[in-house]
């Protein structure tokens, strides 16, 4: 099932408390205040509530909302 | 007297008995307690306690939230507050690395730990936050602030269980005296009402069982006392050299002149029968302050409602102070803070300073007969107090005790 921004930004609100209309494709992890430590939740998160499985490496690619959209639904 | 005093120039409070110095100081005063049943805690041997009403951490404006245990996020709000009571600004240090941050703490970040355990059991061991540590550590409250802050002095967080503030509070007192700040904010911090922390001090016996009637169950020094109501907030204060603080024009609210620290070395958890560490802290603080006895006025004393320390407590002061010392407790009205009592119990000592009012004893209807002090109860006493005392008492037999004045 494609991971919609729509629900990426839910998922992320419910978990990190981060304003809805923050969480837009252009946003940077940075920006958002995404640290090493919690990039590693939001992996977590990730799988658990949405079934992507992003692996260590992979995750040091993912700099934007945009790219865990593009990651997700890669091959939908 | 030539000791040092330390100036207090800011305070900031979050309490059961209200968000902000101005809120607490007027509950405080009322002698209404802020004890409640509490839904989070159904089904526990014990389920009431003293929350911070109405608190909602998204109101704060928290950089990340989501990396803020609730003691941390109590601890950063205090501190703003504390700050601008003294008009200092955030990050705008003259020179950041004298501004230190000393907040100490019992149970640091307990909520963050046990749910996390809770976690660790259920789904495993790859599911547990990253932010486990950095949230659950006991030294994070002060870590968090010196990172928002922009201080980049001395940080640590003391433990010394519930004198845990009041010792963050005399070891300030002690940078500011040895020059190595010109700035501390200092204070305790605690977010304790978990089911393992609740069910931990039930077990004990050190809780209150009056469950049907949560508004007086906290009752210092009432002979029909039965143990303590858990509470959760903290206290901050900015403090400086009086030199410090009359260079750069602040309010001095009041002064921490003194401070004394013992251990009964006795047991764990029962106080010393005689006292004996209560009244070794209490005269350290009054050797530090440079004073007789006879110079203090009143004592806001530790007071947990606990049948085993309002009696030992009041019996060390007797025979320290006299029979006529006034004496009351605040946890009546906010229940046992745990690590920040001691921090918010020198704020509302302060404000007494301050304002020549003593706050009241909530509850307290029947003086246990076996005390003999002045005990404050019911109305808050108007007097001309110029310098009193604070007790704070830990698990393992640890006191603190510090003397504020004018």
């Amino acid at each position: 099932m494609k991971l919609t921004l729509q629900t990426l930004a839910q998922l992320i609100h419910d978990r990190f408390q981060i304003d809805h209309g923050l969480i837009v494709p252009d946003a940077s992890l940075d920006e958002l205040g995404f640290d090493s430590l919690s990039q590693i939740d939001l992996a977590v998160l990730l799988q658990k509530k949405a079934g992507v499985t992003i692996s260590d490496a992979k995750l040091n690619e993912i700099s934007k909302i945009a790219d865990i959209l593009v990651f997700a639904n890669e091959g939908v | 007297m030539s000791a040092f005093a330390a100036a207090i120039t800011g305070m900031g409070l979050i309490t059961p008995a209200g968000i902000g110095v101005g809120k607490n100081w007027a509950q405080v005063l009322s002698g209404r307690s802020a004890a409640s049943t509490d839904p989070t805690l159904k089904g526990l041997p014990v389920d009431m306690s003293c929350r911070v009403a109405g608190f909602q951490a998204s109101d704060f404006n928290l950089p990340t939230p989501w990396q803020w245990d609730r003691f941390a996020q109590f601890a950063l709000i205090a501190a703003r507050e504390a700050l601008q009571d003294a008009g200092l600004e955030p990050g705008q240090w003259e020179d950041g690395s004298r501004v230190a941050v000393i907040i100490g703490s019992g149970a640091g970040g307990t909520a963050t730990l046990e749910q996390q355990h809770q976690l660790m059991l259920s789904e495993g061991a790859d599911d547990i936050s990253s932010l486990t540590l950095p949230m659950g550590l006991l030294n994070m409250a002060a870590g968090q602030v010196a990172i928002a802050l922009g201080a980049r002095g001395p940080c640590f967080a003391p433990c010394s269980a519930c004198a845990s503030g009041a010792t963050a509070i005399g070891l300030a007192r002690d940078l500011l005296r040895n020059g190595v700040a010109d700035v501390v904010i200092a204070g305790g911090t605690e977010a304790p009402i978990t089911p393992l922390y609740v069910s931990a001090f039930a077990r004990m016996r050190a809780l209150s069982r009056r469950t049907t009637d949560a508004q007086t169950a906290s009752r210092p020094f009432d002979a029909t006392r039965d143990g303590f109501v858990i509470g959760e907030g903290a206290g901050v204060f900015v403090m400086e050299s009086e030199a410090h603080a009359r260079k750069r024009g602040a309010r001095i609210r009041a002064k921490v002149l003194g401070y004394g620290a013992s251990a009964d070395a006795h047991h764990v958890t029962s106080p010393h029968p005689e006292g004996l560490g209560a009244r070794l802290a209490m005269q350290a603080a009054l050797r530090d302050a440079g004073v007789d006895a006879g110079a203090i006025q009143y004592i806001n004393a530790h007071g947990t409602s606990t049948p085993g320390n309002d009696v030992v407590e009041a019996t060390a002061i007797q025979a320290l102070f006299g029979s006529q010392v006034a004496v009351s407790s605040t946890k009546g009205v906010t229940g046992h803070l745990l690590g920040a009592a001691g921090a918010i119990e020198a704020a509302y000592l302060a404000l007494s300073v301050e304002t020549g009012q003593a706050p009241p004893t909530a509850n307290l209807n029947n003086p246990d007969p076996r005390i003999d002090v002045d005990l404050i109860a019911k109305v808050p006493r108007q007097m001309d107090l110029r310098m009193g005392l604070s007790n704070s008492f830990g698990f393992g037999g640890q006191n603190v005790s510090l003397v504020i004045g004018a």
